[in-house]
């Protein structure tokens, strides 16, 4: 990277804005008389007197600039687990810290929803749900999670497609079976905090075994692309048999995917989910 | 002998601390937006993360020291910014331009009514333009880094610094003393 100015295009209007905003350093602090400049210094103080300084928690999604042409800074996504086996619940939270751009935080973990649906507004973007709590299955509770604001990535040692589909029906935005999770969950997470659809093989294999009289028509393009990346084939390669390019079947399988969405979401994530595809969406 | 060492490391740097506060928080909270919350905490990550390197950093100069302490207080917050890692191949070279602007006769000749202005216009543009604006010209970095710490397309970044140009020209009005010819111009400042 250059650092000349002529290389760097700095004008002299460039010169005069730096200078202003080096002028604003030096008045920043009378501009906000109600906050206390020095309010972190004490406590660094006496954390450096009892021993190493530690660093602050990362700040919550909820801080808001109060002025000064600033707003809410854009944060990590947030997350919130729901798993009543503390070790599922601690290998999910390995594969979050283990993302190498921190996108996601957690914020909250429980072994039932108590904690999400009681307060005034959603503690967290996403919700990561094991779909059976005390073993009792909770797909019914997915609309009233939606409901308070959550985003819900069902995850789930069960396979059977009708509970997939039962999953998908009642507005989780994604379903990964525990052998997915490893893989996509992280990335499951940050699309639907995105509203970017995203979808599973779980998702595939279950809407292609779908006989139901009343299920979502998926044109003949939609089934072939789902049903041969099913079977293990990489988008590419699909896209190779079918003569399609690799974001042509992104956007048949993301189509077919959102078909199953409309019979469950909100309004919003419907239409977010019938934009486009999903840059993200799983393949090999 | 070596706890008394680490004693009067402690104790210089409590010292540096008491001096270099405010200066490190305000640079904080100019880059993030006036975020009080958020510029505490950079501010604190920064003069936590000064212990281990005290023994090289109780020999630099105060200015220096400063400037060091600056660069790990912005790189927390542009950590807060970024929502992607390309920033980080981009960061050391970013840094290497990152410091206090000298004070010059330029700056000493700024009216209190211009910088009224001009702190109107940036007080009221939107966030991420406010994040690229300060990028730009307090952190001094190009319009390609901006890009890619912000995760946004650079063409979006050009369009937010040509909109923040413009802004300021007409809302300093005769206190811009440049013409647009490059001369000086306008108001005498």
């Amino acid at each position: 990277v250059s650092n000349s100015p002529e290389d760097e295009g700095i004008s002299r209007d460039d010169v005069f804005i730096a200078d202003l905003f080096a002028r604003a350093e030096g008045e920043i602090i009378p501009m906000h008389p109600d906050y206390n400049p020095n309010e972190g210094l004490e406590r660094f103080l006496e954390q450096l007197g009892n021993g190493q300084p530690t660093v602050p928690p990362r700040p919550s999604r909820e801080v808001v600039s109060p002025g000064l042409g600033g707003g809410a800074i854009e944060q990590q996504v947030t997350v919130a687990i729901i798993e009543d086996h503390p070790v599922v619940t601690e290998e999910v939270a390995s594969w979050i810290r283990s993302d190498p751009g921190q996108r996601v935080r957690l914020v909250h973990t429980g072994a039932d929803l108590t904690g999400l649906l009681t307060g005034p507004r959603a503690l967290a973007d996403v919700v990561i749900l094991d779909l059976e709590l005390s073993g009792e299955l909770v797909t019914a509770q997915i609309p009233g999670l939606v409901a308070a604001g959550y985003r819900v990535v069902a995850f789930s040692g069960r396979c059977d497609p009708a509970i997939v589909r039962e999953t998908m029906d009642n507005g989780a935005d994604v379903y990964a079976s525990k052998e997915e999770g490893s893989d996509h969950l992280v990335e499951a997470v940050l699309a639907v905090a995105a509203d970017r659809p995203y979808v599973t093989r779980s998702e595939a294999e279950a809407i292609l075994a779908d006989q139901r009289p009343d299920r979502p028509a998926l044109s003949p393009q939609e089934q072939q692309a789902l049903r041969l990346w099913f079977q293990g084939m990489s988008k590419a390669s699909v896209g190779r048999r079918m003569s399609v390019s690799e974001n042509t079947v992104r956007q048949y399988i993301s189509r077919a995917r959102a078909r199953y969405a409309a019979t469950g979401r909100t309004a919003s994530s419907k239409d977010a989910l019938l934009a486009g595809p999903s840059p993200d969406a799983p393949c090999q | 002998m070596a706890e008394r060492l680490d004693d009067r490391h402690r104790s210089e740097l409590a010292a540096c601390a008491k001096c270099l506060w405010e200066h490190v928080y305000a640079f904080a909270m100019l880059v993030t937006c006036s975020d009080h919350a958020l510029a505490q905490d950079v501010t604190q990550s920064a003069f936590a993360a000064a212990l281990p390197e005290w023994p090289r950093l109780r020999c630099l100069t105060e200015p220096e020291r400063e400037r060091w302490l600056k660069r790990v207080a912005a790189n927390k917050a542009i950590d807060e910014f970024r929502r992607n890692d390309t920033a980080e191949a981009h960061r050391s070279a970013v840094w290497e331009r990152c410091r206090p602007r000298e004070t010059d006769t330029h700056r000493d000749a700024m009216v209190a009514v211009a910088f009224e202005r001009f702190w109107k216009a940036i007080d009221r543009l939107p966030p991420q333009a406010y994040r690229a604006a300060v990028m730009r010209w307090r952190l001094d970095m190009s319009e390609r880094d901006i890009a890619s710490a912000m995760g946004i397309a650079q063409k979006t970044v050009s369009s937010h610094l040509s909109r923040v140009r413009a802004e300021l020209r007409v809302e300093l009005g005769d206190y811009w003393p440049i013409d647009r010819d490059g001369r000086e111009g306008g108001a005498s400042l």
